[in-house]
């Protein structure tokens, strides 16, 4: 297999790639490399135009400010949304998951409500809600996919009239699998529940529209798909915009302040108290654009082919044991027979390949495996060559050289 | 160089040190790590057990020891083959010292040495501290 040449243009953007020719990157869910236009749109910002945004009215700051909302703007629209503000800016994906189970805390929630998730999820889709029941003295209801087979099945066993809000992943860090999250939408509004999909494995490599989804909190972090670190987002649907309180007090998310009581302001301002991160959120913005000018259908195939190309392989060699599915989405979860999964990728390392070992911040999924030691996993995105995938295997079966 | 005879030559520092500096290819001085991990000796009964697991590694380890006329022999196993690479590198040495001897020795000196530190991983090195950091309070109850 070749790498076609299109790809080779398009990690030809990557300088880190480029710099480290001989690195075989595939920690791409933990985060991605940066295209140079993210360098570039960095250096540039705060050799011409950097100021603060919203608060100044000096040229400077109304040309930012002009900028960092375009951004917003461009970034809403790449996940279907065409309401700029409705897209909230973050720290991250922890941080919009940890804000929206806090403004659900302050709200009125019943004792006899639940909240639902699903056992595929991140520590950072399933701690803040399990603090959030503990806190309130309500059920934290785990919807048990049976070792992932009857998908939306668990859902419908799991959701009823008193839940709350249903919280998962649009596709699993650990093992790569996409959940049914039209289905669990639907189901969450069949019994007025709120619904949240954590997006971070998904938004690099599939099309997100949460219009068509209807959701009502979407989220996902920026340095997964190419943008810089410290940045979030969080959508929150039109709809459910005025219902909650705000998450953090401060500057800019306040309309009239007197010492006796507070007009807060409305979305996104709200709930983005304080300087933001302007650096990122206008380089964010050149590298949505970057993604626009690509064929994004294209490397999704490519990334899909490559993915298949390594599972297919990894499946021939007997002592391999896969714990991804076979459409995974971009992420292989594996181990070897007889290895720590920390000595194979301490060897994989000194070959200069970069793999993510261990629980991947997913217990609860490995010790449903009954996996003490974790996986190794690889996961992959469009800069990926079949040169890499090939160098990966020679290594894996170079390993039993060392015992 | 698994090979008995020589294993049983290598048992100071020094020939450590030697041994291990002869190694041009770091796959060669991975090969002689796990190899060599096969040579440490077995935990004695019923100890490899929750009490004595150190805490602070990525991978598990246990270490235990026994007290003879006041001398102390070190036990410790891994469920990481590097790991008792490592465990052996480490035990080795100090279990042919007096207690005195072991207290007093220098850890960080002999891992320079053996030009180890750098080729591992942040959290290898720190759990290889973790290691030494029990055994010298072992040395001082």
């Amino acid at each position: 297999m070749k790498t076609p040449a299109h790809i080779l243009d398009f990690k030809a953007h990557f300088p880190l790639l480029i710099n480290k020719p001989d690195l075989v990157y595939f920690d791409n869910a933990a985060t991605t490399q940066k295209p140079q236009v993210m360098l570039d749109a960095i250096q540039h910002f705060y050799q011409y135009d950097y100021a603060t945004v919203h608060r100044s009215t000096h040229t400077l700051s109304s040309d930012v400010t002009h900028q960092y909302e375009e951004s917003r703007k461009n970034v809403a629209q790449y996940i279907g949304c065409d309401q700029p503000s409705s897209l909230i800016w973050t720290k991250g994906t922890t941080e919009s998951i940890n804000l929206v189970a806090t403004i659900l805390q302050d709200s009125t929630i019943s004792s006899s409500s639940n909240i639902v998730i699903s056992d595929l999820e991140h520590h950072a889709n399933l701690v803040p809600w399990q603090q959030l029941c503990q806190k309130l003295n309500i059920e934290l209801r785990v919807a048990n996919t049976q070792q992932f087979q009857h998908k939306i099945d668990a859902f419908i066993e799991a959701v009823d009239q008193d839940t709350y809000i249903v919280a998962c992943s649009h596709v699993s860090n650990a093992l790569g699998i996409t959940q049914p999250i039209k289905d669990v939408i639907k189901l969450a509004k069949k019994y007025n529940a709120l619904s949240l999909i954590d997006g971070a494995q998904a938004v690099c490599h599939l099309n997100v529209d949460v219009n068509a989804l209807d959701c009502d909190f979407y989220v996902f972090s920026a340095h997964k798909m190419y943008g810089p670190t410290g940045l979030g987002c969080l959508y929150i649907k039109p709809e459910q915009q005025s219902r909650f309180p705000p998450y953090q007090f401060g500057g800019e998310m306040v309309k009239t302040v007197n010492y006796n009581n507070t007009v807060f302001n409305d979305l996104p301002h709200k709930y983005e108290a304080g300087t933001p991160n302007i650096e990122a959120v206008i380089a964010f913005g050149a590298v949505i654009q970057f993604l626009q000018q690509q064929n994004l259908t294209l490397l999704q195939q490519y990334e899909s082919e490559l993915t298949r190309y390594l599972y297919q392989a990894l499946k021939q060699r007997s002592f391999i044991s896969l714990y991804s599915p076979i459409d995974s989405q971009n992420i292989i979860s594996f181990t070897l027979a007889d290895w720590h999964p920390h000595d194979v990728s301490e060897l994989l390392n000194n070959m200069n390949i970069a793999v993510r070992v261990g629980t991947h911040c997913a217990q609860p999924v490995m010790q449903q495996l009954q996996l003490t030691n974790g996986t190794i996993r690889l996961s992959l995105c469009a800069y990926n060559t079949y040169e890499d995938a090939q160098l990966f295997l020679r290594a894996i079966d170079s390993l039993e050289d060392f015992i | 160089m698994t090979d008995n005879h020589l294993i049983s030559e290598i048992q100071s520092t020094d020939n450590i040190i030697e041994h291990f500096n002869q190694f041009r290819q770091w796959e060669d001085r991975y090969r002689f790590i796990m190899k060599i991990g096969k040579n440490l000796q077995a935990m004695p009964v019923n100890t490899q057990n929750e009490s004595n697991e150190v805490s602070g590694c990525e991978s598990k380890v246990w270490l235990t020891h026994t007290k003879h006329d006041n001398q102390l022999t070190f036990f410790a196993t891994s469920d990481s083959r590097i790991v008792k690479g490592l465990l052996w590198i480490i035990l080795t040495p100090i279990n042919h010292m007096d207690n005195a001897e072991i207290a007093q020795f220098d850890f960080d000196t002999y891992f320079e040495q053996l030009n180890l530190i750098k080729h591992l991983s942040p959290s290898r090195g720190a759990g290889l501290l973790a290691i030494t950091q029990k055994i010298k309070q072992i040395c001082q109850q």
